[in-house]
Formats: C-alpha cells, structure tokens, sequence
C-alpha cells in the first residue's frame, strides 16, 4: 500500500517526468495511490494524466486514490468539469 | 441520461459535443478557459467529460490531448456566437445542436435533404428537431390510440409531436411541406419521359422531310383532278404541319427553371453579405432551346452575382440615399425580333461613366483621342483585360471576369451589353438566338440562291427607282423618305472573289430590278439588295456545323419546302460584319467602302 | 456498273475495299471505310464567302451536308457536272467529332479490292495532286490509280480554311 510519491510542476512542461515517476513506479499487484502533495502547479495535461490513470487502474480491476490533493487541484478539476468523473466509483457513464 | 421531456424541448438548450485536438496542449491551450467563454454566454446545465478518447497509461502520451465533453448550455445567442468560441481551437471535433426553437435552421436542413420519400419522423430524426426516444414514445402513443380504435390517429404524428412539445409547430409544417412536395415531384416525374435529345433531333429530321415530301405530294395532287385525293393531302398537310411544330416544340424548355435556381443564390449571398435582396422574375415561361439553356447558366450566376456583390448597396447606405432598405435584382426574359431578350436589372449604386474611361485610358483600352459614346464606354468592362477584382471593386464595383461572360454569349451567338445610371442602377441585356427554333421567315433570293430572312426584321420592302439606283452606284445609300437608308448589295458582299464584278456587270446592274429588304434592328434600319422576294415561310433552323461555324452573319440552314438549302442570316451579326462596330454608324458607311465591288469599279 | 450495285458493294468495309472513280481525267481511289453512300449529283445550294473548293451544301434526309469539289481543291480543271457526276457522301473524323461531308466526282467506277501490299508509294514528282493528299499509287491492269488519302483531305487544318476565313479583310480591299 505504497502510495506513489509525485513531484515536479504538474504542467505541460514537466508532464512526461511525471509520467514516467508513475510508470515507474506502479504495480499491477497494489492499488494505485498517488500522492500529488509535492506537485506544485497544474494544468489540463496533469488532469489528463491523473484521468488516465484512474482509467487505467480500474481497467486493472485496481482501487484508484489521490492523497493529500491541494485545493488549486480540485478547482482545477471542477473548472474542466471532470470531479465527477474522479469521484465517480466507475467508468459505466462510457456505455450510457 | 435522465432528461424531463418536457423541460428539454421547451427551453432553450444548446447541446455542444466537443472532442479537442491531439495538439490542444502543445499549443498552450487550456480547456478550463473554454469553460469559462462558454459560461460567458449562457449558463452551462450540465457537463460531462467523455473519456472513451483517452489512453491508458502505458499508451498514453502526456503531452497530447485527448479530452472530449457532451455540454448543455442555456443561451439566447446564436449558434455562430457560441461557435465563435472554438475557431482557435485546431483539429476539435465540434456539434453545436442549436435549441428547439431554432426552428428556422431545422427547416433549411430540412429543405436540404435529398428528394426521397420519407416518413415525418425520418425527416425530423435526419435534421436532429427530433431524438429517437422522443419519437418512439409519440409511435407508442399512436399505438395505443389506434388500440382504443382512435381511426383519426394514423395522422397524427406531427400533431402529435407539437401536443407533446417536442418539435415546433413550424418545424413539422416544413417537413409536412417537405414531404408533400417530394410526392408531388414524383408523381411529376412520371408523367415525364426522359429522352436523349440526339434521338429528338432525329425525330424533328425526319418530320421535315415528311413535310418535304408532304409539299411534293401536293404539288402532284395540284396536277390530278381527283377532289378525295385532294381533301385526303390537304388534311395530311395540316397533320404534318402540327406535327412538325409538336416535333420543335420538344426541344424548346422553359427558362424558368434556370432561374429559379437563382432564388436560392440571392438568398445565401445577400445573408452572407448582409444585404436585403429581393430577385423578381418576369417571364419565366419563355422558351429557349434546351442546349441555348444549358450554357446560359454560367453567365447568369456571375452577373447575378455580381449585381448582389457590387451592385446594390448595404441598407443602411440605401436608406441614407432614400432608396427602400431591400435592394431589388429583376430577371427577366421576353422574345423579341426572332430573339430571346434575357435583362438583369438592379437598382444599385450603377456604373460611373468618367471612372471607366479613365481605367479604359489608363490600361491603353481605349486610345487618347478615342471619342467614344457614353454606351460605348460603358461596354468597355466587357473588355478583356478591363480590370482585376481587386480593382474594379474600388472603382466602379464591377468588371470582374466580364469579359469571360461576353465571351460565353458570344458562343452562343448572342451579345450583351450594359446600361447603367450612376446611383440608379445597372441593367445588362443578353440577346441569344434561337439556335434550333423554329422562326418565321422571309424568303427572298440573291444570285439565284435562297436566303432567309428572320421576319420579325424585316421592316419593309421596296423596290427601287432608277434614281435611287444611280445613287448606290455611288454612295452606298440611298434617300428614303427624306432619311439617309444605308444599302448593302448582298450579291456583291457575298462574293468570295469581288473581281468579276467588272464595268459590264455595273451596268447591267444599273439596268437590273433591284429589291431592297429593309431590315430594323437596335432601331437602326438598314437595307439590304437582294433579288427577288419570294415571301414568308417557316423555317427551322439546323446550326452551320463544324465546317462553316466560322462564318459569321449567318445563324444556320435550314430546308425548304423543295428540299433545297438555304442560309438563315443572322441580322445583328450581318450588320456587325458589314458595318464594323456600331459607332461612327453613318460615318463608316460613307467613308469606308461596303460594297467594295461598287468601289474597285468606280476608282 | 449502277449506283444501287455500287452501294450495294459499299456495305463490304474491308480495309483493302477501295472505290475507285473519275475526276479531272484521273484515276483515283478511296477506302471504302469512310464512304457512307453515293448520290447523284443534283441541284446544291452555293455558300456565300467561301473558297472556291466549297461546291455547296446539299439536304441528305434532313442534315445539311457540305459538299467539296476535289478537283477545284486539287488545282485540277473543273469539269461540267453531267448526269455521271455523283456526290460521295462520307464520314471524317475532325478533331474526334464525325463530319459527314461529300465530294464531287465525275464518275464512278466500282469498288475493287487493293491489298495494302499493292499500294506503293507516291511519286515525289510527276503527281498532278499534292502529294500529300496522296496516299500511294496502285498497279492495275489499266496503269495507275491514285489512291487519295482521305484523313488527309479532311484534316482540321484543311477544314478550318473555311472555319476561320476572316471577312474583314476583304472589306478593306
């Protein structure tokens, strides 16, 4: 139950480090946590990223959570329209 | 999802379907701003993120976009207004389904869809004014009335749809409309026979020599005293001179259709250029042959076009000059003297004389001590090489491409010219001959050859004094009634080869009866010396073909009653040849030689 | 031989089918191929403002059909037309369009049978026509026969003399 520690600016600029930090450090076997609590800023890439992996972890049959999220995250979130889709429990709407 | 049907047809709902562009990040664009433009317009109901789009994470390129949302916004703007938002946007997928109301784009779109049979839901399903759920619920309701043995409701759908308030009352009456008017072109469709126009032109063949034969029947009969086998040819003449017209008449097509078409273009290109443009159509029904048809197209939509681009000005500036607010374009089509007048008149800003000369001057069109006439200067932006687009727009507002329309009326052995009034408006006048239509004719020889004349030029005919033909011998016209008649001797005009016109053949020319056509053509009239006049007789026109389409004052054969040949002249071309170009009219022909066979002799 | 014989045999269309037939005391041949029918001559209309090759237009059922004198093309002398002179309607391909134009003969004579191994080439000197209006010349019993090349003849070049003959300038003169 290791969450995975993220650092670096969540933007477009340092966003394919981040993506490799999870890749890395992600195992098909635990649950998927990711702590954002060292991220410092963010923008839409990072939402998509975060997005992505909640798409990936519940293909994977595996729990999703992000820990210690600022609020500039969830505003971001909210003003992209996508909280719903984090706090969602699965992807179902996709066959809806 | 879950929406009240009623509250979903009644308000005013947006629905935008979003997918952004693989590149959205890269190009530095934030999808949280767009959320805010589009709350700037309205109020978004709901908003769902659509990630069917997006890679897991090992496919995933962090950097590429892969975000799409379904959006229902509340908005009183227009559709344009909302799309307006997304044009920055690259390579975005975008639906904006415009709110119920806007019943007026379902009716274009439903104007739009292809001519089949359909039944209303289909139609109102295709344009979108309609879900499918909605629809099944309204032929579940019929269902079930036709259950209670409700007979009336089998059609009801379109009531039905309004009662339950999910498409316009408008919008179902455009599609009824729509629906009915389909019917009606099919059931038009069959009372016509589609035929290929070469098996037309066998057929009218083949009637004109049963009507040759027809005349030499009658000739026989003239010889036999037999008063059955008389009364039996003369009602076989009457016969085949009905069918001969019926057989014509199978080509001619009315010009209406053509310029229906033109209904539509006024109305997309005054929209666009947010003009208000009336079209008035005057003569729809006047019949052109059918290929004369075909290739008048072109050339209209681009005068058209240019009257609604150049010519009338926006309503605000025709207000300002107390003209009415809505500009007015008439297209209008008549037959006139053996030919098809086809008008273009706008009441739009016009044609300012001064600024055509000096771009005439200025591009070496017309020369530094050229006097022209006010109608030749307007004529100049017919001329090739007049002006660019770019130019003429600041000048005049027109000229562009003119000469390339002159050019296709010239295929067709018409001509065009221009009329205008500065501040008053434009008017353009085509003249095209009826190429295969049958026209009343003036039979007349010249050398012992068969001429035809079109009849409604004819002015008069004369026969000339001994004095007036003293005077062609040496001035090429003659005094009629105190006016100054111009004369041309077609004999001599026609000769390939003027030099066995020698001194015994002036005078036994002088000694000759002469007979004088005269013609009336643009209010000129002009007289032409032919030999005999043989009277009026039908004649059908057959084009001059490849060999001789280069010869110009003739506009085709066509067969006489005795099977021979004869020339059809074509007047205008005729006088163009002979006199050159219109100006200096008197000038030239007292000046210049035109019978130059009268002038070899005489110098 | 009769014309109704002749047209009879016109309805062969092997390439080696020539018509042969008199103009201006020549001898000369045409394919059969391009020939549609044979009439006689009779009463034709005069074109206005045309080269003297241009004998007229004729009616054949209804179509107004140019008719050229070969020989006035040729630069050969005229002969009166009499009851043998006949007009040999044919189908020439201008420019991919079908122009069906006749040609004014003195006589014609039959349709023989000219294998293409038996034409041999024009004589560059000696020919009374420009050669190359002259597809070869043919050996028979009676001497020479000239055989004419029709695509030639007709050509667009050739048609187009009547096409773009400009007035104008005979007006000036």
């Amino acid at each position: 139950m290791n969450p995975i520690q993220l650092s670096g600016e969540g933007t477009i600029y340092e966003i394919v480090s981040i993506h490799q930090q999870i890749h890395d450090n992600w195992s098909v076997d635990t649950d998927m946590i990711l702590d954002v609590s060292a991220i410092t800023e963010v923008d839409a890439s990072f939402i998509q990223l975060l997005a992505s992996c909640k798409k990936t972890a519940e293909s994977n049959h595996q729990t999703f959570q992000i820990i210690n999220q600022p609020e500039t995250l969830n505003d971001k979130m909210a003003a992209m329209f996508m909280q719903d889709f984090f706090t969602g429990e699965s992807l179902q709407e996709e066959e809806a | 999802m879950e929406i009240d049907d009623k509250e979903h047809t009644a308000t005013e709902h947006y629905h935008i379907s979003l997918r952004l562009g693989i590149d959205t990040f890269r190009q530095g664009f934030d999808p949280a701003t767009l959320f805010r433009q589009i709350a700037d317009l309205g109020k978004i109901k709901e908003t769902i993120f659509i990630p069917q789009n997006l890679l897991l994470m090992d496919e995933l390129d962090p950097e590429s976009c892969y975000l799409g949302w379904e959006i229902t916004l509340l908005s009183h703007e227009k559709k344009e207004v909302i799309s307006e938002i997304f044009q920055f946007l690259d390579a975005c997928q975008l639906t904006i389904l415009p709110p119920q109301s806007h019943f007026s784009e379902y009716q274009n779109l439903i104007e739009q869809l292809p001519d089949e049979e359909m039944a209303l839901g289909q139609i109102l399903l295709q344009t979108s004014s309609l879900t499918h759920n909605e629809l099944q619920m309204v032929l579940n309701q019929q269902q079930d009335n036709t259950d209670v043995g409700d007979s009336a409701a089998k059609h009801l759908t379109g009531e039905l749809l309004v009662e339950n308030q999910m498409v316009q009352k408008e919008v179902v009456e455009e599609a009824l409309n729509k629906q009915n008017k389909v019917r009606e072109k099919k059931q038009n469709a069959l009372n016509f026979v589609k035929v290929d126009s070469a098996k037309l032109d066998k057929l009218i063949n083949l009637v004109g020599e049963l009507v040759i034969n027809g005349a030499k029947l009658n000739q026989i009969t003239g010889h036999i005293a037999d008063d059955e086998l008389a009364e039996t040819t003369e009602g076989m003449t009457m016969a085949l001179e009905d069918l001969r017209e019926n057989a014509l008449g199978l080509r001619m097509v009315p010009i209406g259709t053509t310029f229906n078409r033109f209904h539509r273009v006024i109305r997309d290109t005054s929209k666009d250029l947010e003009k208000e443009i009336k079209l008035e159509i005057y003569g729809a029904e006047t019949e052109l042959d059918k290929t004369v048809i075909e290739k008048i197209g072109d050339p209209l939509m681009h005068l058209i076009r240019n009257s609604i681009d150049h010519g009338i000005e926006m309503p605000d500036e025709r207000q300002r000059l107390g003209k009415p607010r809505e500009g007015r374009v008439t297209l209008q089509a008549r037959h006139e003297a053996g030919y098809i007048t086809i008008q273009i008149i706008d009441d739009g800003k016009g044609l300012d004389a001064d600024v055509l000369l000096a771009k005439g001057l200025e591009k070496g069109i017309v020369k530094e001590n050229e006097k022209l006439s006010r109608q030749e200067i307007l004529n100049l932006i017919f001329s090739a090489g007049f002006s660019t687009a770019q130019e003429i727009s600041n000048i005049s507002g027109r000229g562009v491409g003119m000469d390339v329309v002159r050019r296709n009326i010239e295929v067709l052995r018409g001509n065009v010219t221009i009329d205008s009034e500065l501040g008053q408006g434009t008017t353009i006048t085509i003249q095209l001959p009826l190429t295969l239509a049958i026209i009343d004719g003036f039979h007349v020889s010249i050398d012992s050859e068969s001429y035809i004349f079109p009849l409604d030029m004819v002015h008069e005919c004369l026969t000339l004094t001994a004095e007036q033909i003293e005077e062609t011998s040496v001035h090429n016209y003659i005094t009629l009634r105190e006016e100054v008649l111009p004369i041309v001797h077609l004999k001599e005009y026609f000769a390939a080869d003027n030099t066995h016109f020698n001194e015994a053949y002036m005078n036994h020319r002088i000694r000759e009866r002469h007979n004088i056509v005269v013609i009336e053509f643009s209010n000129k009239k002009i007289g032409l010396i032919v030999n005999e006049l043989l009277g009026e007789v039908q004649a059908v026109i057959k084009p001059l073909g490849r060999v001789f389409k280069g010869l110009s004052g003739f506009a085709g054969f066509t067969i006489l009653g005795s099977g021979l040949v004869a020339l059809v002249l074509d007047i205008p071309g005729l006088i163009q040849q002979v006199i050159g170009s219109e100006h200096d009219y008197f000038e030239s022909l007292t000046q210049k030689s035109i019978c130059s066979g009268v002038n070899q002799v005489v110098h | 031989m009769s014309l109704e014989h002749i047209n009879d045999e016109l309805e062969v269309t092997e390439q080696d089918q020539h018509l042969t037939f008199d103009l201006s005391d020549e001898e000369l041949a045409i394919q059969v191929m391009n020939i549609r029918e044979i009439i006689r001559y009779g009463k034709l209309t005069k074109m206005p403002m045309v080269p003297d090759f241009i004998e007229g237009v004729i009616n054949l059922r209804g179509n107004v059909v140019p008719v050229i004198n070969l020989a006035a093309k040729f630069g050969l002398s005229r002969q009166e037309a009499d009851k043998r002179t006949c007009i040999i309607i044919m189908e020439v391909e201008i420019e991919e369009n079908t122009v069906v134009m006749g040609i004014v003969v003195d006589k014609v004579h039959q349709v023989i049978e000219i294998p293409e191994d038996n034409i041999e080439p024009s004589p560059t000197l000696g020919a009374t026509i420009q050669t190359n209006f002259i597809k070869g010349m043919a050996r028979t019993e009676d001497g020479f026969i000239i055989i004419l090349d029709i695509s030639q003849i007709f050509s667009a070049e050739e048609v187009a003399i009547v096409s773009d003959m400009n007035r104008d300038s005979e007006v000036e003169s």
